[in-house]
């Protein structure tokens, strides 16, 4: 598979100037703010769909920042990407902020997330809502780690390596995950 | 994003496979049905903070000639900050005890080790290049390393004003673990300096076997001390300077009172207390913000240790965060003889900068706890 660079939000960031970006960070404030301000609007998607109001999203995209400052200097270029290791730090925070009401966070909001975009034609309006409707049932099927995957790609618009990196596994195990998951949504959207 | 063109562009991880047009189906679906959460807009205090940050990350650089501001844990070692070290050379040469008492008088914890004679004398000297760096002895408890250390440069150029240690040096025990440098030691007029490594692990050995390694160091000269501490300032070392020595661990005070308190809905638990000669450090889980901890004793507080020093550069503590999400409050104080029932109070801390909103919340939190003896 190709690792295409998604297209969404406002992060689009040439390889060469992201790279150029991160080895300055570490000395350069002004760099390490470009980087953040790039990534900042996918993080607060990301924590917003993982915790279902503003508010909190906001409040988690903030901490990252903090937290991605204090832990700058252990930055390694040759290990997670620049935009992998923040989200990894989005996914910790909002593993130890939720940790103290419940075991684990559940993606039960994600499928809700899921609407129909305007349309002005009334039969592709309908048309929208009923797919609208089968795709949130189908989302609904999948496990947490599957919902959470189907973020990272679709709402953070994380490359598969980068995905990989988020999440602490290999491409290819992220490749046959999303190849699965896509199979089993297909089922689940033409059989309901 | 509706036509098959633009699908493949943006999803061609997913979509290259093939043409099956159930696939094209299902992405197309999905890209829509996520286009709403995908075009949110962070409010503005989102970058409100990132300029905060920025604006910290600037101060922090500024403060690093001289100390780290956030020492660097559990990793190779750090790209983080040179140690900067005041070296006046001492023209008659080393006296021992009575320089390094001076050396240390901002640091209590240091100035303890010293005055106690708590450190091993070592007198091991590397040459490179005609520069002679010695290793005049060592320290170490279950919080830190402390290494004293000289330079002296040819007998053609003039005494040397101060000299760095750049940050790649690399400390590391018998077991191969790399400790971390926490400070860039003290000045002295006695031409001599320090370096502290921080201990930041449970440390059961009563021997530690070190291995150090400065691959180069740099060094100012009087006529450039006037000049801003810029790189251009320093003349460069080419090393490496190597020692291998052994250092007894000083006995230290550790509890782990593994508490956690609620307070103004953030609960925070004080995993591990660790007072040696030289400091106390206080670990901390699921602290999510800057805080500060003052401990106390039975009602002694560390104001009436400040009121008491006021020499002491109370800026040598801090807070760290490891990876792994601990908070580490350190205060340099050698706090070993306090008895009795101890308080430790962590509270949100300073801003990280000027007007600084973003994540302060919750606490303070109260711990109590005892300290066995020193073992």
């Amino acid at each position: 598979m190709a690792d295409a660079r998604p297209w969404t939000g406002a992060r689009f960031l040439a390889a060469d100037d992201e790279r150029a970006l991160v080895r300055a960070a570490r000395n350069d404030p002004d760099a390490f703010g470009e980087l953040c301000r790039r990534y900042a609007p996918d993080l607060y998607r990301y924590l917003r769909l993982r915790v279902g109001n503003d508010e909190d999203a906001a409040d988690l995209t903030q901490q990252v920042f903090v937290r991605a400052l204090a832990a700058l200097p252990r930055y390694r270029e040759r290990g997670a990407p620049f935009g992998a290791w923040l989200f990894r730090i989005a996914r910790n925070l909002v593993t130890d902020a939720y940790r103290r009401q419940r075991p684990a966070v559940s993606w039960d909001g994600m499928a809700e997330a899921l609407h129909c975009p305007e349309a002005d034609n009334p039969e592709i309006a309908a048309l929208r809502r009923e797919e609208a409707s089968r795709l949130q049932t189908a989302v609904r099927h999948l496990r947490d780690d599957e919902r959470e995957l189907i973020a990272l790609r679709f709402v953070a618009g994380l490359t598969l390596a980068e995905i990989a990196a988020v999440i602490g596994t290999s491409r290819s195990s992220v490749d046959r995950r999303i190849a699965r998951i896509l199979q089993s949504l297909k089922e689940y959207y033409h059989d309901h | 994003m509706t036509t098959s063109r633009c699908l493949h562009d943006a999803y061609g991880d997913l979509l290259s496979r093939g043409a099956d047009p159930s696939d094209l189906e299902i992405v197309a679906a999905l890209d829509r049905g996520f286009s709403p959460a995908r075009t949110r807009i962070p409010p503005a205090r989102v970058f409100t903070t990132i300029d905060q940050v920025v604006e910290a990350h600037r101060a922090r650089l500024r403060r690093r000639w001289w100390r780290p501001a956030v020492p660097k844990l559990r990793q190779p070692l750090p790209l983080v900050l040179a140690v900067l070290v005041v070296l006046l050379l001492a023209g008659a040469g080393y006296r021992a005890v009575p320089l390094l008492e001076r050396a240390f008088d901002g640091d209590q914890g240091a100035h303890y080790v010293m005055t106690e004679h708590l450190a091993t004398p070592l007198d091991l000297s590397q040459t490179s290049n005609g520069y002679t760096l010695t290793l005049k002895g060592a320290y170490a408890d279950a919080n830190q390393v402390l290494l004293v250390l000289t330079l002296h440069g040819p007998d053609t150029i003039p005494p040397l004003a101060e000299f760095s240690i750049f940050p790649d040096t690399r400390l590391i025990d018998a077991g191969g673990a790399a400790i971390s440098p926490d400070s860039g030691g003290n000045m002295s007029e006695g031409g001599v300096a320090s370096v502290t490594y921080a201990i930041t692990s449970p440390l059961d050995a009563n021997t530690l076997h070190l291995h150090w390694v400065i691959p180069h160091l740099s060094y100012r000269l009087p006529a450039d001390s006037g000049a801003p501490a810029s790189d251009a300032a320093f003349h460069p070392v080419a090393g490496p300077f190597v020692f291998d020595f052994a250092v007894p661990v000083q006995p230290s005070r550790v509890a782990e009172p593994m508490e956690t308190v609620m307070a103004g809905g953030e609960a925070v638990t004080l995993e591990r207390v660790v007072v040696s000669p030289t400091a106390a450090r206080f670990y901390l889980r699921s602290v999510a913000m800057s805080v500060t901890c003052a401990p106390s004793v039975d009602g002694w507080t560390l104001d009436e240790w400040r009121a008491a020093h006021p020499a002491t550069d109370t800026s040598l503590g801090g807070l760290t965060v490891t990876q792994d999400g601990l908070a580490i409050c350190s205060l340099p104080f050698p706090l070993m003889q306090a008895t009795g029932q101890w308080t430790l109070r962590v509270e949100p801390g300073a801003p990280l900068s000027a007007g600084f909103q973003g994540v302060r919340r919750g606490g303070p939190w109260v711990f109590h706890f005892t300290l066995p003896a020193a073992r």
